[in-house]
């Protein structure tokens, strides 16, 4: 049997608005591949643009990227927690408007006003432009951030609230008491207990980049105030890290959700899962240092810190879920579609692409590695195979219809590119960051540019396979609508 | 008992704060006045805002609103008396100090006790996550601004300062966390609460 997306907790306007999220979300992604495919070009020196406009592009790009990850995330995440909680979904549309209207702002700021300080605005670069942007085009790029971090706050303080209510504390809904013997009584699901993380993780963050972004727009009105520029770093460190973490976090909620409905098998919140959990929950607070070990002022033992609690925070999560998720599809007669294929690159593409994350974590490494493309190499890895095939699922899993196909042919072969490419350009990151050459560089020396131009080809076709599963959802939507 | 000794509280928190030689020893140092004065004159006003709105109906899905509008009224004015500028006056000028105590019971206070209970729980935890980031900005502020803010106050009194909001943040932050993490009770009569 086909699995069943109807949500009967989800009302016709929460239909729309995740619709509507979900929209946004391929429509921006496509885009900011597209701004991402122009930056490779130009390094492959294939395209001439001009450093000013590379370094626009590049900062409409990370922050893009970042903003749809936490938009197509929160929507997975509110679409199946919604069997559990009940939930506003008033407050996930203020979200989208709140969002919309941030990035109308930000592009203003970096499209016209010139701003590229790049996602992580470090302080006090907006400031100090040396003449290339405005301080009003500083302050519009920041203003919208703040306004879609506003978005994200009350998304996360209202399901905070759903769970307080349904569960008497987020403690509970983190399985505290099954965990730590108090309470016989079922666990949490595992979707109450990953969102439960993300709430708490997430809304900390998000307050720790309210304070940094008013801190920096006091700097640009005022520059005579100034901060100390590492406590700045280790602000905006702590919420970009734990904010893209978190959308992660939120994806992975479809795995726990779709895998058992396919496989007819439950996915239960064991002690060892409700551990890991709780174990993520803690660390991911406190890893942010090892973006900062080439910092060399920075307290010893927070590099140490730093360094060890890397290689413990991925694992607890990634091994429950990358073994329950072997476990549960095992000898389990799973039919293979668009959604589970995806669903399954996506463990692959989470699971291998913290590997290099977690190398870079490591002083020794990241004392040759850091600032070289090996950092996007990274990211880049289980983002674009592990968090967006997530989302990719979920597309085609709110569309399935009983009567027709989840996937064609086309479906199938653009699946087998997205894999192919997708590989190829995360390889071409990690292959020329082993060699050194720096990130963030508008243009490359000659003997770097045999591995843009070969990670554009690959572009190219992830491109062209996203923009295929983009277009199948945005034809399929009524469906999720008429679902009610 | 809030009915009972509320307004009495509220009341002594208003004399302790206003009343001379006391009010000249609160805003003596610049902590004891922004940190103690201050929230002295809005709890007072709060106290009598919460028990205004236990007397008070309201109409069937205006008290939101009504809240909001209240909440944001208290802001603005919280706001204005966040700056320097007007703390030093109300040191210099007893006009400015009366100003200061009157807005801040009756602008600042008084809404937010009478909107607060009319905030829903999602539009409370924001003012809350706000009001730690704000804290925490504005210590920072105190605590890094290499300009002397105030002809009343010690240059030296602001990282005092600077230190005490960062400190405040930090407990809010944490007071609210913990109120998150160990409610330990579910709310069935909550019209948004589902069952599980």
């Amino acid at each position: 049997m086909r699995p069943d997306p109807q949500m009967p907790s989800l009302d016709v306007a929460a239909r729309r608005t995740i619709a509507a999220n979900l929209a946004v979300t391929g429509l921006v992604l496509l885009l900011m591949m597209l701004v991402g495919l122009l930056l490779r070009l130009t390094q492959a020196g294939w395209l001439g643009l001009e450093p000013d406009l590379f370094y626009q592009f590049m900062t409409v790009h990370g922050v893009g990227m970042v903003g749809i990850a936490a938009l197509g995330g929160a929507s997975v995440m509110w679409y199946f927690l919604s069997q559990y909680v009940r939930l506003n979904s008033g407050v996930l549309a203020a979200n989208l408007v709140l969002f919309l209207i941030g990035v109308v702002m930000i592009l203003g700021a970096d499209l016209i006003g010139g701003f590229a300080a790049g996602w992580t605005f470090l302080y006090p670069l907006p400031a100090r432009s040396s003449g290339v942007w405005g301080t009003a085009a500083a302050a519009w790029h920041l203003g919208g951030l703040l306004l879609i971090g506003v978005g994200f706050l009350l998304v996360c303080l209202e399901i905070g609230r759903a769970l307080v209510s349904s569960y008497g504390g987020l403690g509970r809904s983190l399985g505290w008491p099954q965990l730590f013997g108090t309470s016989m009584a079922d666990p949490p699901p595992p979707t109450v207990v990953a969102s439960t993380m993300v709430v708490i993780v997430t809304t900390l963050a998000l307050v720790a980049g309210a304070t940094i972004i008013v801190l920096s727009l006091v700097n640009l009105m005022v520059p005579s105030f100034e901060i100390d520029p590492l406590l700045a770093k280790n602000i905006i460190y702590f919420f970009g890290h734990v904010f893209i973490n978190a959308t992660i976090y939120m994806a992975v909620i479809a795995v726990y959700e779709i895998l058992p409905r396919y496989t007819k098998r439950p996915w239960k919140s064991s002690r060892v899962f409700l551990a890991a959990w709780t174990a993520s929950t803690t660390m991911v607070l406190v890893i942010f240092p090892h973006h900062l070990l080439m910092d060399l002022v920075m307290p010893r033992w927070t590099m140490v810190l730093g360094q060890v609690l890397s290689y413990t925070n991925s694992f607890p999560v990634l091994v429950v879920t990358g073994l329950g998720a072997l476990a549960i599809v095992h000898r389990s007669g799973i039919r293979w579609d668009m959604v589970s294929g995806l669903l399954f690159l996506a463990m692959f593409g989470w699971m291998a692409g913290v590997v290099p994350a977690v190398v870079d974590a490591t002083i020794i490494v990241n004392s040759v590695m850091h600032n070289t493309l090996w950092v996007p190499g990274h990211f880049h890895f289980y983002l674009l195979l592990g968090l967006v095939p997530m989302i990719f699922a979920f597309m085609y899993y709110v569309t399935a219809d009983r009567q027709d196909a989840t996937s064609e042919d086309y479906d199938r072969w653009a699946l087998r590119v997205y894999i192919a490419a997708g590989l190829g350009f995360v390889v071409m990151f990690l292959y020329a960051g082993r060699h050194s050459v720096p990130r963030r560089w508008a243009v490359h020396l000659p003997e770097w540019v045999l591995y843009d131009q070969l990670a554009s080809i690959f572009a190219v076709l992830v491109l062209l396979a996203a923009g295929l599963f983009v277009w199948r959802f945005l034809v399929r939507v009524p469906r999720l609508l008429a679902a009610g | 008992m809030m009915r009972r000794y509320g307004a009495a509280l509220a009341t002594v928190l208003l004399v302790i704060a206003v009343v001379p030689p006391l009010s000249a020893w609160w805003e003596a140092s610049l902590v004891r006045h922004l940190l103690l004065q201050v929230p002295m004159l809005v709890l007072a006003g709060l106290i009598f805002g919460s028990l205004l709105a236990r007397r008070s109906r309201f109409l069937p899905g205006s008290g939101q609103m009504e809240g909001v509008a209240a909440v944001l009224l208290a802001a603005f004015c919280l706001a204005f008396w966040m700056l320097p500028r007007w703390l030093d006056a109300a040191v210099a000028d007893p006009r400015v100090d009366a100003a200061k105590a009157g807005s801040l019971v009756l602008l600042a206070g008084l809404p937010l006790g009478w909107g607060w209970s009319r905030l829903r729980p999602v539009a409370r935890a924001f003012i809350w996550a706000n009001a730690v980031s704000m804290l925490a900005a504005m210590g920072v502020l105190y605590l890094t601004f290499p300009d002397r803010l105030c002809n009343n106050y010690l240059a030296s009194e602001q990282p005092e300062l600077g230190r005490a909001l960062l400190g405040l943040a930090l407990v809010l932050g944490l007071a609210g966390a913990a109120r998150a993490m160990l409610d330990g009770r579910t709310r069935p009569g909550d019209p948004l609460a589902g069952g599980h």
